[in-house]
């Protein structure tokens, strides 16, 4: 069975660690992004007929006290860029998220998440078909997502693993 | 007289415009007798470089059984090529050298271990201990030497899992599990250990190229062998022997080796690895103390099959012993002159027997008793002669003995 290392990067409280929780195979409790900065998950999904094991590092998330350690993207095929979509600043953490994976990494196929898509009414970022500070043309696909209702999550895994095992 | 450079303090100067003079039309006449040859020989070159390098191979190869002049002209350059290698960039050179060091290192190692082991093998011959008597006796048993059954006897741990795991993703590649070991979700293992190897590594600023080694909790410890591009990692239960270590590397060395193509490659399909099973399955070692316990010590045995021969010995001797006096009882009751009264056979000490004779009977008693095949130092014999007088104190005797039957 094919397999393959992805991550799970965004800011602090997007709900990256939802979207994987209630989708994904679990074995670590998040005690571990405390402690480690990374816990990782298993989410299988079909790829025209055949699975593919995505292997998720879910990253602690990025905010004014803690840092993405971007050790654990070594090796990493592609990520799951997650943004909340109540909160704008997220978006800004998710470009500079971006920009050091390119530095450090270099370029990797991403899916960018718009989450909480449940949260109509408290939505804050405007102009949501505009190109996102340029995430939209960098990303392989941006999708609205809500870990809650479950909306379009299996959808982005599975462009993921598209992506990744072009 | 021809012309003389003359040799003062300017005559230096003025000859060389002579020489340069010289030098120039000298050049001019090379050109014009071999000019042309010159320019063909040189487009020759340049136009059969695929030429040469089609018989270049073989041109070095036969120079080589020539002499080793062409070695010495590219030794240097070699040389410089290696150095500048190394000081560019060294991890081709160390993947290059990987799978050939390990073996050296090892075989000098396992030499001196194999004189240190000699020594306490010798140490050991000497010992008397029972323990060292046990082994000694295992070892004729089983045609093992007798240093083997020691380091055996050392051995008590179970390897439980196997993991072989992409170096730079952390993705598994192969995994195997002992009989009867329930496992956790392996690709999340996998990946979980290298994050942990990873963040302990990079916390203690340790060398890269080493990493973790040895993680240990409880009864189970995972050891941790690195190359290139795959890690080894065992999960034991039990203390492991240091041979184990070595294992591991032997068993990692020609997972690189033997599948450097594949490692190449990897981006995460576990079935491309399946060929590095059988190396693999090395590493799955099973020394447990219940298996020991399970096998009945040789001491053991020894000394079951030491108390069974003793009893049947002396069953043997007791059955024997019994035919003869009975035998002996027989023969006397049945030889004329002889008269038995009583009779007492004693297995651990001496027999006894009385009664009367007659001493002009063909056969003594002492006679019959040589011929049961007893001895006189077996049998205490009380024998009354008769007819004749009969002393007072035999009276009493015999009357003795017939109130006691």
């Amino acid at each position: 069975m094919e397999s393959r290392k992805v991550c799970m990067l965004g800011a602090f409280a997007t709900g990256k660690t939802s979207l994987v929780a209630r989708f994904v195979k679990g074995l670590y409790s998040e005690k571990y992004q405390s402690t480690i900065g990374v816990k990782i998950d298993k989410k299988t999904v079909e790829l025209d007929g055949s699975p593919v094991s995505l292997i998720l590092w879910d990253l602690a998330g990025e905010d004014d006290f803690v840092s993405v350690q971007m050790r654990y993207l070594r090796g990493a095929a592609g990520y799951l860029l997650v943004v909340d979509g109540t909160r704008p600043d997220t978006l800004e953490t998710a470009l500079l998220l971006h920009r050091r994976v390119l530095d450090e990494v270099g370029e990797l196929p991403f899916v960018l998440v718009l989450n909480k898509d449940d949260l109509r009414e408290q939505w804050a970022i405007e102009d949501v078909g505009g190109d996102l500070l340029g995430l939209r043309n960098a990303a392989a696909a941006t999708l609205r997502t809500s870990a809650k209702t479950g909306d379009a999550v299996e959808r982005a895994f599975t462009q993921l693993a598209r992506e990744v095992t072009r | 007289m021809p012309d003389q450079p003359r040799l003062n303090q300017s005559g230096e100067s003025a000859a060389m415009p002579d020489i340069e003079a010289d030098a120039e039309r000298l050049a001019q006449v090379r050109d014009l007798l071999v000019g042309p040859e010159l320019q063909d020989m040189r487009n020759r070159l340049g136009a059969h470089a695929e030429d040469i390098a089609a018989v270049l191979p073989r041109a070095v190869s036969l120079r080589e059984k020539q002499d080793d002049q062409l070695s010495r002209a590219l030794a240097s350059t070699v040389e410089g090529a290696i150095q500048t290698s190394v000081k560019n960039n060294p991890q081709p050179m160390i993947d290059a050298v990987f799978p050939v060091i390990g073996p050296a290192i090892r075989k000098a190692v396992s030499d001196a271990m194999a004189r240190a082991v000699q020594s306490l093998n010798t140490a050991l011959e000497h010992s008397l201990s029972v323990r060292s008597i046990k082994w000694r006796i295992e070892a004729a048993r089983t045609g093992k030497s007798f240093a083997e059954v020691v380091l055996l006897h050392t051995l008590k741990f179970r390897v439980e899992q196997v993991f072989l795991i992409h170096k730079e993703s952390g993705l598994l590649m192969q995994h195997l599990t002992a009989d009867g070991v329930d496992a956790e979700d392996e690709q999340l293992v996998a990946a979980m250990f290298t994050a942990i190897t990873d963040f302990v590594r990079d916390s203690f600023h340790a060398d890269p190229a080493i990493g973790l080694r040895n993680l240990r909790v409880g009864e189970v410890s995972v050891w941790v062998e690195r190359g290139p591009q795959a890690v080894l990692a065992v999960a034991v239960r039990g203390t492991g022997p240091e041979s184990l270590r070595g294992l591991l590397q032997e068993t990692l060395e020609d997972i690189h080796r033997a599948h450097a193509d594949r490692l190449d490659v990897f981006k995460g399909d576990q079935s491309q690895m399946a060929v590095a099973q059988p190396q693999l399955e090395r590493c799955l070692i099973v020394a447990t103390e219940a298996d020991e316990k399970r096998k009945a010590s040789p001491g053991l045995v020894l000394v079951t099959l030491g108390v069974a021969v003793l009893v049947l010995a002396l069953i043997v001797a007791a059955w024997v012993s019994n035919r003869r006096w009975a035998d002996y009882i027989e023969r006397l009751e049945t030889t004329p002159g002889v008269m038995l009264v009583g009779e007492d056979h004693d297995w651990w000490g001496r027999s006894s027997v009385k009664g009367l004779y007659d001493p002009d009977a063909a056969l003594s008693p002492q006679d019959i008793l040589e011929a049961s095949g007893l001895s006189s130092d077996e049998v205490v014999q009380r024998w009354v002669p008769f007819p004749g007088e009969m002393p007072v104190s035999a009276e009493v005797f015999l009357d003795a003995a017939a109130e006691g039957e």
